[in-house]
């Protein structure tokens, strides 16, 4: 560490040395300008990234290739309505499915594919439990009863649209089917207020009020080609149409970070020349910081494979703390280095956290802030100041004891209060960027279902029909969950029987003697006034025991292309995806549920990584707050061979983190989620880096230039700020919590830090003598 | 006879004329007097009670079903179409609810569709409680096309919107009118698979007292006229 120089005095620089130092700012900055012009800036914009998942693990992150069309009748004035009917809505349908025929995949099952199967296969559909009440219907007197009742309600007015569908089902025996099993294709929880959507012909999903429809694809295209495409096919039509689904959102959030992009680095700008000359204040010297930064910045651009939304925030702050560094540098306070390796630390923690974004960001942040610092070092000597031509307030730090404790008591219990008042934002509830996305969202979810709720489940087979039948045996189990956990669920299982239960099944109903009861049930209808050709086919199917709902009959029927969208390849083996969307108040552990055969059923989905991070969040905190006061100590620890002042720092960094959570609470009421963690962690490191000159030159009785050292330091909260401008609501959460980190690290580390050590007795602090080297 | 009530009606429709001007039959004088006729009789249809003979044509029918009964309204949405006979069903719409019950408690009750998923059976809701309602002449036509049949008897069908999913269930409603009182004498409601349900109404009578309702399950709305016991 340089010793003190309180009094301006002409080093004897080495001639060579400020020669070495220009050629390099000037390869550094030619370097820059080429890679720069090099990407240009469409290069710039193909690297920008509009996922706002990347912190969810891989696994859990929703499938891209799944998009939603929502396709709305247009709100139109009322002398108009008559032409606006649902039946435009079925044609933008076929139009859509007709344009884009790989594409689009059947969200639910054609409704005429359905009603054939269960007119086919009803009765093996019943569950052995119902065979009782089947035979009880199938009474001689219930069943008279029966085909009297229903000759009372022909006599209705309303008969023929009741729904009531005699000439399928004579004896009503679709009712059986839906206690309890709910509706084909995906079963509702049966208390939802407002009626369930339905299935079309087409085998889309309609809106119980008719006004809209939602088309499911299966795409890798960009959802602004697909778009393009769709409102092609619907030209002409009165309709409109909106995408939705995972990749539409990144496409949406890349256009809108595109467009904040150039406001935010002009106001970075400014406000980092601001800062330079306010630190430099010399006009060269600022022009030289100004330009090497900004050489640095375009490189790491350049370097960088992709740049998203998360990254930029990052990026202020470091831009921010190198303008720190470069004012620190000018006058030769000492510390610098060190405080350079605690913040170069500072996201490391993260590398262990189960957030693959903050991993890859960790370690970048590392290499950029060591390449930057090391650059600022090797360059300095070009507009280091020897002599400062104004006076820079020197003082030796205040060392207050006591209020020193109580600050730290004070922000400790305050970081407890506000951990435990603070809401959590699990890592898959990230703001979204635009309103547009979430009222068309609100829409999808309000009539049909909620994708941010939906988790998968997953059944292997070694071949199709086995994954099929497995996934069957999956459903009921999925069943049993709504709608008490779940409201929805969505398989082919619940159309399919195992061998298991057909085998059950069909002896159950070789029991009933369903040939004799359809014999009597012919004369009950003739004897009732019916004419019994009008029912033959019904009761044909009744009777009929040899067609059974196999995994393989159903790939073969009309149901065959709507149970391939459920399919995906897993190496060798095949996969049945279901989707079961949850309740939110819905405790997701890692097993969904337990099959009577003792398979646990697991899901992947975002809301299962959210649970978990929610239930982790305490853990995650408390770990990584203490490996970073881990690392901050050991270095102090190496820095002044002094134990008790190591500790002494690292309860004040733990401090300034509890008081960043109060003042998130308290001042600013935002909520705490994944995006804070670097500003906590970056509170702490950064009360290292403040404390570490300050509490060496109280201990040894030094003057140094405490605010300019503070207000050092606390430039990158001046470059956060940009950040909390903005209109994005990721930059905003992230900036608060790195500025206000940042300011009380700075705080803690120049004004608790030394009356802490001097509390704990700290005396010595390691001065290494023969240490000349580059101040 | 028509040509003298038109005169007379002529001030008293005046009112509401500026908003018959802008309804979509303004431009069809034969219908517009055929909606006028019905208008005179519906005027005062706070409650209704009538005598009915339904007959039922359907392809799963030997014959034809023939029953008789009594229908019951109480203005705005309660509608009941009461069968005599033990073998028969009560229709019974109730604001948006519907339900068609048989007679006979011992006979079981098949589930029928929920209006709210049912865009047809909330279409012939609506239709039946606007041919009754006499708050509803302006929305007579909502959701479906009205016609005025040709003929000297004052028929008038009303069809569902071209292309609207009720099509595939009920392909029309015919709705007779008396040509001396405007009563609706006839309802014809032909549906998609052939089958039809002619109702021949008759016995009007309006501004019914309510223990005449009570026996058809009907109440009036507030019951603010009728004296409490406390």
């Amino acid at each position: 560490m340089t010793s003190d120089s309180p009094t301006p005095s002409p080093a004897p620089a080495t001639p060579r040395r400020p020669q070495w130092s220009r050629v390099l700012a000037l390869v550094w900055t030619l370097a820059a300008v080429f890679a720069v012009l090099g990407m240009g800036r469409d290069g710039l914009v193909a690297k920008l990234d509009g996922a706002r998942d990347g912190l969810l693990p891989a696994e859990h992150r929703p499938d891209r290739g799944d998009l939603w069309l929502l396709v709305g009748l247009e709100r139109g004035d009322d002398d108009k309505r008559s032409d606006i009917t649902t039946s435009t809505l079925l044609t933008a349908a076929l139009s859509i499915a007709q344009a884009l025929p790989d594409e689009r995949v059947p969200l639910a099952p054609p409704l005429n594919a359905t009603i054939g199967w269960l007119d086919a296969h009803g009765l093996y559909l019943l569950p052995s439990e119902a065979h009782d009440s089947l035979a009880q219907r199938l009474a001689a007197e219930p069943m008279a009863a029966r085909v009297q009742g229903l000759r009372a309600m022909v006599s209705s007015p309303l008969f023929g649209a009741s729904g009531i569908e005699p000439r399928r089902d004579p004896l009503a025996l679709r009712e059986l089917l839906h206690d309890g099993s709910g509706r084909w294709g995906h079963a509702d929880a049966s208390n939802r207020q407002v009626a369930a959507a339905h299935a079309t012909g087409g085998g889309d999903l309609m809106a119980p009020d008719g006004r809209s429809v939602v088309i499911q694809l299966r795409t890798d295209r960009p959802a602004s080609a697909v778009l393009a495409d769709v409102r092609r096919a619907v030209t002409g039509l009165a309709v409109t149409v909106q995408v939705i689904g995972p990749r539409a959102t990144d496409e949406t959030s890349r256009v809108a970070l595109t467009q904040s992009l150039p406001h935010i680095a002009l106001t970075s700008l400014l406000l980092g020349v601001v800062m330079t000359a306010l630190t430099q204040r010399s006009i060269r010297a600022t022009l030289v910081v100004v330009t090497l930064l900004m050489a640095t910045l375009g490189l790491g651009l350049a370097a960088a494979p992709t740049i998203d939304v998360f990254a930029l925030p990052l990026l202020g702050w470091l831009i921010g703390a190198s303008i720190g560094w470069a004012g620190l540098r000018t006058v030769g306070t000492p510390g610098t280095r060190a405080g350079l390796i605690v913040l170069a630390l500072a996201l490391l923690p993260l590398v262990a956290g189960p957030y693959p974004l903050w991993r890859d960001h960790a370690i970048a942040w590392t290499i950029a802030l060591l390449v930057t610092g090391a650059l600022v070092f090797a360059t300095s000597p070009i507009w280091r100041r020897h002599g400062t031509g104004h006076v820079v307030r020197r003082f030796v730090p205040a060392a207050w004891s006591s209020p020193a404790a109580l600050a730290v008591a004070v922000a400790l219990g305050l970081g407890l209060w506000a951990d435990d008042r603070l809401p959590y934002h699990a890592v898959d509830r990230m703001p979204a960027p635009v309103a547009e996305l979430e009222a068309s969202q609100l829409e999808l979810v309000g009539s049909f279902f909620d994708p941010s709720l939906t988790v998968e489940v997953h059944s292997h087979g070694d071949t199709l029909p086995d994954a099929l039948t497995r996934a069957a045996a999956d459903a009921r189990t999925l069943a049993s969950l709504v709608p008490g956990r779940a409201s929805r669920l969505d398989s082919p299982g619940t159309l399919v029987a195992t061998p298991s239960e057909i085998a059950e099944r069909r002896s159950g109903l070789a029991a009933l003697e369903l040939a004799s009861h359809m014999r009597t049930l012919e004369a009950t209808l003739a004897s009732q006034g019916f004419r019994a050709d009008a029912f033959a086919e019904a009761i044909a199917a009744a009777a009929d025991l040899e067609h059974m709902p196999t995994a393989d009959a159903a790939l073969d029927s009309a149901l065959g292309p709507w149970i391939h969208r459920y399919l995906a390849r897993d190496g060798d083996a095949h996969v049945v995806r279901s989707f079961v969307q949850l309740e939110p108040s819905a405790v997701v552990g890692s097993t969904l549920a337990v099959t009577p055969d003792d398979r646990r059923l697991t899901a992947v989905g975002p809301r299962v990584a959210g649970w978990r991070d929610s239930e982790r969040r305490g853990e995650t905190l408390l770990v990584l707050l203490g490996a970073s006061v881990w690392v901050g100590a050991l270095l102090t620890w190496v820095t002044s061979r002094s134990f008790p002042a190591a500790l002494a720092i690292a309860l004040a960094a733990a401090a300034s983190a509890g008081a960043t959570l109060g003042a998130l609470h308290g001042v600013f009421d935002h909520a705490l989620s994944p995006l804070a963690w670097p500003g906590l962690l970056v509170a702490s490191a950064m009360t290292f880096a403040a404390a570490l000159p300050c509490v060496r030159a109280s201990v040894h009785g030094h003057v140094i230039a405490v605010p300019r050292l503070a207000a050092c330091w606390a430039a990158p909260a001046v470059s956060s700020f940009a950040f909390i401008l903005s209109s994005e609501p990721i930059w905003q959460a992230m900036g608060v919590v790195l500025a206000t980190g940042t300011v009380f690290g700075v705080g803690f580390g120049c004004f608790v830090a030394p009356g802490l050590c001097r509390l704990v007795g700290v005396g010595h602090w390691h001065v290494r003598d023969a240490a000349e080297g580059r101040s | 006879m028509i040509i003298s009530r038109r005169d007379t009606f002529k001030w008293l429709a005046a009112g509401p004329a500026l908003l018959w001007s802008r309804a979509a039959w303004a431009d069809d004088p034969r219908l517009m007097r055929r909606i006028e006729l019905w208008r005179t009789f519906v005027r005062r249809n706070d409650t209704l009670v009538a005598r009915y003979t339904s007959r039922r044509q359907s392809s799963m029918l030997v014959g034809t079903v023939q029953t008789s009964g009594s229908l019951g309204f109480v203005a705005p949405d309660q509608l009941v179409l009461r069968d005599d006979d033990l073998r028969g069903s009560t229709t019974r719409i109730a604001g948006l609810d519907v339900s068609i019950r048989p007679n006979d408690d011992a006979l079981p009750v098949a589930t029928i569709d929920d209006p709210r998923a049912s865009a047809a059976l909330a279409w012939l809701r609506d239709r039946l409680l606007r041919l009754f309602s006499p708050e509803a002449v302006e929305r007579l036509n909502d959701d479906c096309s009205l016609r005025a049949t040709p003929g000297r008897t004052p028929r008038i069908e009303i069809l569902p919107l071209t292309g609207s999913m009720v099509r595939k269930t009920i392909r029309r409603l015919e709705v007779t009118l008396d040509p001396v009182g405007g009563a609706i004498a006839k309802l014809v409601i032909d549906e998609a698979q052939g089958d039809s349900l002619t109702l021949v109404l008759s016995d009007h009578r309006q501004g019914v007292a309510a223990s005449e309702l009570s026996g058809l399950g009907l109440s009036r709305p507030g019951g603010a006229d009728e004296p409490r016991p406390h």
